[in-house]
């Protein structure tokens, strides 16, 4: 069932976020061939008047991107299993941790897409603007002064860390609004209260527990004397992202399983 | 026939307020019964804690032997009271959906009463009449080969010719062995279908009886002793 649900909720959101992820490549691309015809010297004045406004059209691109798949992340949660349309989804035979596991991965996945979209983006606005073969040369020579250096360990933690994080942002914010949903009236001001809730209980915790000493000093260090964050404290911090993950998710689960309320 | 819907002491709170009082039913397959009561009487309650919509405060219920969940779930055929499909969906894909997730679900037939009804399977629901998305959604939920069929409310708010439609549609297309219930306080349009009324009134069942039993007993059709039962 997670299968069918997730390729449901891919459909869902694809089908606001594709033509999105399309206009900020395409208004990328015309930003960019603009520029490098103002840059030709070619009928400079409207050359120059039109990159002005694919460039905002780029900025705004890339701002909606952002805004929207923020709004998506909560409005496919509110409406599509705590909306009219829960009736539909909560009666397909399927488990309730499988409708929460296949929004927060089907969400991830649009996350990627949309940063792969980004650098693609990027990429074709250098290719365009400077000499394509001078371009791939230049990105051949810093890989190539990079790459002995740079450890492969780092980087990949990271990408970890990070999409632990993204994960956690998300299922925190499913806990929030199940929480809200708790409430007889004024759901979605009881879900933003929720919100801010975890956050403070999040605080305090920190602070006992740097208080109390509860993880050594060198898991906490963030950065090495080059200024890096150390491998360590990106454990540390992938660590506390799949605790949160853990404890919202069972949250979220808990309360959609056994004190849903659909009205 | 075997008993396929039972609820035992059934108790369902909203805080203070009590929509279900302890009630005990038992219904059997292969029965069309109406769940008759005025609004906020508790019809709606009972149906969504058979879907697992909400849950009980105490007592028990069970769909062919078992406690409501994603087993129950595969047998239920419910179609609620409000628009609950995606309005963005067009009919090929509701009907994709609903053969994703429902093994129960006979695809041909739903096509068969969409083309009868001459609904366009390119045509997303929010594009629809009221009238045609209700359609819709009932043609989705009847094209279950299901056990049971919880129908809230099918015939409210809609004019005479649809209910009819509505109706015809219930009648040709349930499954004879499953059990149909039909919650409605509009007796009088349902009760040439019905097999059995359960009169639910303040959270409390006042009668569970067959419809020729209320005929035969009281003089009067169940439209008319209802209007007895729940004067006010």
């Amino acid at each position: 069932m997670l299968g069918k649900l997730f390729k449901n909720e891919m459909k869902a959101m694809g089908r606001v976020l594709l033509p999105l992820y399309a206009v900020m490549v395409l208004a990328s691309c015309l930003f960019a061939f603009n520029l490098r015809l103002s840059m030709d010297g070619f009928a400079k004045f409207f050359v120059e008047k039109f990159a002005i406004v694919t460039g905002v059209l780029f900025g705004a691109a890339v701002l909606v991107v952002g805004v929207v798949m923020v709004i998506m992340v909560i409005q496919r949660f509110y409406k599509n299993l705590l909306g009219t349309e829960g009736y539909l989804m909560f009666t397909l035979p399927a488990k309730t941790h499988e409708h929460i596991l296949s929004k927060a991965l089907s969400a991830f996945l649009w996350m990627v897409i949309g940063a792969v979209s980004g650098v693609i983006a990027g990429f074709a606005m250098v290719a365009i603007t400077s000499n394509v073969p001078e371009f791939i040369r230049q990105v051949k020579e810093v890989w190539a002064t990079l790459s002995p250096s740079m450890a492969l360990a780092p980087v990949i933690w990271l990408i970890i860390m990070l999409a632990a994080g993204v994960m956690e942002s998300m299922i925190k914010v499913y806990a929030a609004i199940a929480v809200g949903h708790q409430f007889n009236s004024h759901r979605l001001a009881g879900s933003v209260l929720a919100y801010l809730g975890f956050g403070i209980i999040e605080m305090i915790l920190s602070f006992v527990g740097n208080k109390l000493h509860l993880l050594p000093a060198r898991l906490l260090n963030s950065t090495n004397a080059a200024g890096f964050m150390s491998v360590r404290s990106m454990q540390t911090g992938t660590l506390m992202a799949l605790i949160g993950i853990a404890v919202y998710g069972i949250l979220c689960w808990y309360l959609l399983d056994r004190r849903l309320n659909l009205e | 026939m075997s008993v396929i819907f039972e609820c035992r002491d059934l108790v369902k709170s909203y805080g203070n307020v009590t929509a279900l009082k302890g009630i005990s039913l038992q219904l059997e397959s292969g029965r069309i019964v109406g769940l008759l009561g005025p609004n906020g009487s508790g019809k709606t309650t009972l149906i969504k804690l058979a879907n697992r919509l909400l849950q009980p405060t105490s007592g028990e219920l069970r769909i062919a032997g078992e406690t409501p969940g994603v087993k129950t779930k595969a047998a239920i055929a419910y179609l609620p009271d409000k628009d609950f499909l995606p309005d963005w969906m067009k009919t090929d894909a509701l009907l994709k959906f609903y053969g994703d997730f429902f093994p129960d679900f006979d695809r041909q037939r739903a096509e068969e009463m969409l083309m009868s009804l001459n609904i366009p399977s390119n045509l997303p629901l929010k594009k629809m009449s009221k009238g045609t998305r209700e359609k819709v959604q009932l043609i989705l939920i009847m094209s279950r080969r299901a056990q049971v069929y919880l129908l809230d409310e099918p015939i409210a708010g809609v004019d005479p010719a649809a209910r009819d439609y509505i109706l015809r549609t219930i009648l040709n297309n349930y499954e004879e062995n499953a059990l149909v219930l039909i919650s409605t306080h509009l007796i009088a349009d349902v009760e040439s279908v019905l097999d059995e009324a359960v009169f639910l009134k303040e959270g409390q069942i006042v009668l569970h009886k067959s419809t020729d039993e209320i005929r035969e007993e009281t003089g009067k059709s169940v439209d008319e002793y209802f209007r007895e039962v729940f004067r006010c």
